[in-house]
């Protein structure tokens, strides 16, 4: 590798910040026409009857649509294709999410029919002439009432609401582990239900092309994903479907699959001949963007008189919302992360998902691994509480050595590094945790309590565990000067564009904005991973090294030819391949140049990787917290995250992903949440006025250290980092708020932890006490 | 610390009650509005406030410098204007409710969410959006402070976040960390780049380059 180029900030940041960003809703293009969909305002119904007519005759209005005219065109659901067993042991039942209901509605904000019109003004005004007829029916707003008996069935195939159900390990082992243990803990939590309300809403842009094609400018993250899916809903060859994505507004893995919104854009440019756009109001955001978490978990922690871990169980009830796919099974593909970084010589697991009247769950910024690290790390602060023992001593105690490297945890997970303690110890040094129990005390005399939570997350990353997926890329010399790179992995706000700018013009020794970046497009690539699971840089970073050292290669076979020697004896350095001894040379743009007149194709090369395994980003986190008892208010005083992320490519981005990471993590801990009324399943939380969104003053400085540990999976080392803040942070900050009340004698609190929810559980201790 | 500031951050860290009226979720609603847009009675006493609620006026404006006469529903607001109207796309659209800030424009050099304001309402304004801010290739000094100190992630927030950085500034709002994170507690930024957007306004309040 050439010299480091100096990093002078995000190449895609002088477009966003001035405001030339290329979002879906910035798109302009003739004959443009706006849909607007009709939503269902109940939870569950039955539909009677759907009359159009008035809304047909509304002003501007080019089409009304409803759920009969999609099968009248022969376009089915949203494909379902799990496996698993429910209940009954019998295969899942394929619960698909149709694109607009047919005879039945089951969540608040579903699809029922498509509005086309001029203007989106004309659309939603005729879509309040659209008469709908529902015989409204009972509804289950949470996992708790649809487990009961008797509870209304989500899908009738399915009476007790039971989607699949999932086990690994020998529950036996653990009986007897637990029947030895001097101390058994147990841990019932609920993890929230959140929305990841990314700032540029759901949106897309359906066009037929001059050859016919379903063209798609969608706002994804998962463009290579969504082809398949919407090629076999409109039963064409995958080549005849493509799909755009420019620049994306956030999307922390809601905007990963194929949504309703997007086959009805398509089909409806179909039906018209036009380019059809539609964007999500903010409203419908929060009924209709896929959310997130909402898991239950039932765990047990045994451990010997020495505080000595001997098993893990744990239960985890998913609340997966009406609808059911691959999507659904988010805490399974992560819940190895449960064995965290302790030995722990017997786990045992079980996860359910479970169908409500909500909608549909899918991955949330870290996906089941934030819910399995909280399992963990609450369970061994409640341990250490039990037997009073300093809480990161007994972490201490259990911490696999780097010497047990590769460690099999036994439940899923091969470990292939990393110095757990040393995350400890750097981080107690950041943190200055010896100057706690001073802190504390003046807390104390101030009249507040202080606390201080650690976790040491540990999550997978390029996965799935099973077998990683792959990535593509490709890269074109050009005689004009410029290197063109094309992604599988792509940004919805990463700064990979800048990451593998770098990466391109390091290594072929160009100027960085000689680099042009495209990413996105399913027509220039077999396949790509898209945006997802950490895998930006460990697996696209890492494909891209592979295409750079086929771009070399290639380069040097042409070079060759233009020198007449053998290409084993080029050397490439400095954009200049050069006949090994000698002073002759051509530059890496000569060479396109040369390529470009002997052959169509030019100077190209191309690359894949499939990481031969995944990847295990670790960290410690450390976060202190003060409450004032009197209001229940809480003040994150500072939060200290030492993280390793295996190689760092470029620290200011890592460090913005590990900043970004710790505020959702910590604003679900302490305010986000979705509620939902029990009885009538309606969202109560549907606006930025209701759903605590993280702002400026809720966040504290974050001080964050990174200490490599390379991995040998991928030749650049990474790790990946784009979870690892959110996963440590909600077990972090829950464990400081206990640990802030344990003087009070609370144990436990659930989040969020807000300042009501504080109040409260001081009050009960303080009158507990009293009593 | 501004009260306003902590009335807003409360709200919405609490449970809502069980049963959130429609009243209620307004007042809230108000209160974040009035904060997030606390120039706005101001702007409007500036901006002359016209009769032009009649269908179909015509208004004159001046965007990023040019003037501009345009005929308005009385129903479109400012950022429909711009975006729909104009092609200025640069503002953008996060709720339509003045409560996420991504729509903020300086308006008579006074910020506000432009999703809540009335175009007919602002007959003679003059408006500056993210597209007016550079000079020619001269990046604005808050929108270079913002590439310097990774203030930006998706950079949907982004456009928002600058104006309303560069009237925090200019108001005198940007002298702390806590002051500044006060006065722009009406922008949310998702990506959570927070720190690198309090550090980009810190920087140039304190170089005064505005
Ligand atoms: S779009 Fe105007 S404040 Fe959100
Ligand atoms: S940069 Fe994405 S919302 Fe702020």
């Amino acid at each position: 590798m050439t010299e480091t180029i100096a990093y002078t900030g995000r190449i895609e940041d002088e477009r966003l910040a001035t405001g030339r960003g290329r979002y879906v809703a910035d798109l302009r293009l003739p004959r443009l026409a706006h849909a607007f969909t009709v939503r269902s305002v109940y939870s569950h119904a039955k539909i009677r009857s759907i009359d159009t007519a008035a809304a047909k005759a509304a002003p501007g209005v080019l089409a009304v649509l409803t759920g009969a005219d999609l099968a009248a065109d022969g376009i089915g659901d949203l494909p379902c294709g799990v496996e698993l067993p429910k209940s009954d042991g019998q295969k899942a039942h394929q619960a698909k999410r149709p694109v607009l209901a047919r005879d039945r509605v089951r969540f608040v904000g579903e699809c029922v029919v498509l509005i086309v019109a001029e203007s989106v003004e004309q659309a939603e005004a005729a879509g309040e002439l659209v008469e709908i007829d529902y015989e409204p029916l009972d509804a289950v707003a949470d996992v708790e009432p649809a487990l009961a008996s008797g509870a209304p069935a989500v899908w009738d195939e399915v009476p007790d609401n039971i989607a699949y159900v999932w086990k690994k390990g020998d529950n036996d082992t653990f009986e007897k582990a637990a029947a030895g243990a001097a101390h058994v803990v147990r841990l019932t939590s609920h993890v929230s239900r959140v929305t990841a309300c990314s700032m540029e809403p759901r949106g897309a842009l359906g066009l037929i092309d001059d050859e016919g094609r379903y063209v798609i400018h969608a706002s994804t993250q998962g463009p290579f994903n969504m082809r398949p899916t919407l090629a076999g809903l409109f039963k064409v060859d995958q080549s005849k479907v493509r799909i755009l994505a420019g620049d994306v507004g956030g999307s922390f893995g809601m905007k990963s699959g194929a949504y309703p919104e997007d086959v009805l854009v398509l089909w409806a440019a179909k039906r018209l001949g036009r380019p059809v756009r539609w964007i999500s109001e903010r409203r419908e955001s929060f009924l209709s963007d896929d959310h997130g978490r909402d898991v239950h978990i039932d765990a047990e922690l045994a451990l010997d008189k020495d505080g000595k871990i001997l098993g893990l169980r744990g239960k985890f009830d998913v609340n997966i919302g009406c609808y059911l796919s691959g999507r659904s099974l988010f805490m399974i593909g992560n819940l190895g992360g449960i064995a965290g970084v302790y030995r722990i010589p017997t786990i045992v697991a079980s996860v359910r998902g479970i169908f409500t009247n909500q909608q549909t769950s899918a991955p949330y910024r870290g996906a089941g691994r934030p819910e399995a690290t909280y399992a963990i790390e609450r369970l061994i602060d409640l341990a250490a509480r039990k037997m009073k023992i300093d809480p990161y001593q007994l972490r201490l105690r259990n911490l696999v050595p780097p010497t047990a490297m590769p460690y099999d945890t036994g439940f899923t997970f091969v470990y292939d590094c990393g110095e757990f303690e040393g995350n400890m110890t750097g981080a107690a040094e950041l943190a200055d945790q010896a100057g706690f129990e001073a802190r504390r005390a003046e807390s104390a005399k101030r009249g507040k309590l202080r606390g201080l939570g650690i976790a040491n997350p540990i999550e997978v990353a390029g996965g799935p565990f099973a077998k990683p997926g792959k990535d593509y890329s490709s890269i074109r010399v050009s005689s004009d000067g410029t290197v063109t790179l094309n992604t599988g992995v792509m940004s919805v706000g990463q700064g990979i564009e800048t990451m593998m700018s770098y990466l391109v013009a390091e290594r072929l020794g160009v100027s960085v904005d000689k680099v042009r970046y495209v990413q996105g497009d399913t027509d220039l690539l077999p396949g790509g991973r898209g945006n997802g699971g950490s895998s930006s840089t460990g697996v696209g970073g890492a494909c891209v090294a592979i295409t750079l050292d086929n771009t070399i290669a290639k380069g040097r076979e042409i070079a060759a030819d233009m020198l007449e020697a053998k290409p084993d004896d080029i050397e490439f350095a400095d954009g200049h391949f050069r006949l090994g001894g000698t002073n002759r040379a051509v530059t890496l743009f000569e060479v396109a140049e040369h390529a470009e007149k002997a052959n169509d194709d030019g100077f190209t090369a191309a690359g894949e990787f499939q990481p031969p395994s995944v990847t295990y980003p670790n960290g410690c986190h450390m976060c202190e917290i003060e409450i004032d008892p009197d209001t229940g208010a809480l003040e994150i005083v500072r939060y200290t995250i030492v993280e390793d992320i295996g190689t760092v490519i470029n620290p200011t981005l890592a460090r913005g992903q590990i900043h970004g990471g710790v505020a959702q993590g910590v604003a679900q801990a302490i305010g986000e949440k979705l509620i939902y009324d029990a009885e009538s399943a309606q969202l109560s939380t549907g606006s930025f006025m209701d759903y605590m969104i993280p702002r400026a003053h809720d966040l504290p400085n974050i001080n964050i250290r990174t200490r490599e540990v390379p991995t040998k999976v991928n030749s650049l080392g990474a790790k990946g980092v784009g979870e690892a803040g959110t996963v440590g942070s909600l077990a972090a900050t829950i464990n400081a708020v206990c640990d802030a009340l344990s003087p009070l004698g609370i144990t436990h609190i659930e989040m969020p932890a807000t300042p009501a929810r504080i109040w409260q559980a001081i009050e009960n201790a303080r009158e507990a006490k009293a009593a | 610390m501004s009260t306003d500031a902590e009335h807003t951050g409360s709200q919405g860290r609490s449970d809502p009650p069980a049963r959130v009226t429609r009243r209620a979720a307004l007042q809230t609603a108000a209160s974040a509005v009035a904060f997030a847009t606390a120039p706005a009675s101001n702007a409007q006493q500036t901006g002359p406030t016209t009769s032009a609620a009649a269908e179909g006026s015509t208004i004159r404006l001046i965007v990023n410098g040019q003037p501009r006469t345009l005929s308005v529903d009385p129903r479109q607001s400012i950022l429909d204007i711009l975006r729909e109207t104009l092609d200025l796309t640069g503002t953008k659209k996060g709720c339509n409710a003045g409560a996420c800030g991504a729509c903020t424009v300086l308006l008579n050099g006074q910020r506000i969410n432009s999703c809540l304001a009335l175009a007919a309402m602002h007959d003679g304004a003059e408006i500056t959006t993210i597209e007016g801010l550079a000079k020619g290739d001269d990046l604005h000094p808050l929108q270079q402070a913002f590439i310097e100190r990774d203030g930006l992630q998706c950079g949907y927030c982004t456009p928002g976040q600058i104006m309303s950085g560069v009237a925090c500034i200019s108001e005198g709002h940007a002298g702390s960390v806590q002051e500044i994170k006060a006065w722009m507690s009406g922008n949310i930024c998702r990506c959570g780049a927070y720190a690198g957007i309090v550090e980009a306004i810190s920087d140039v309040a304190k170089g005064g380059k505005l």
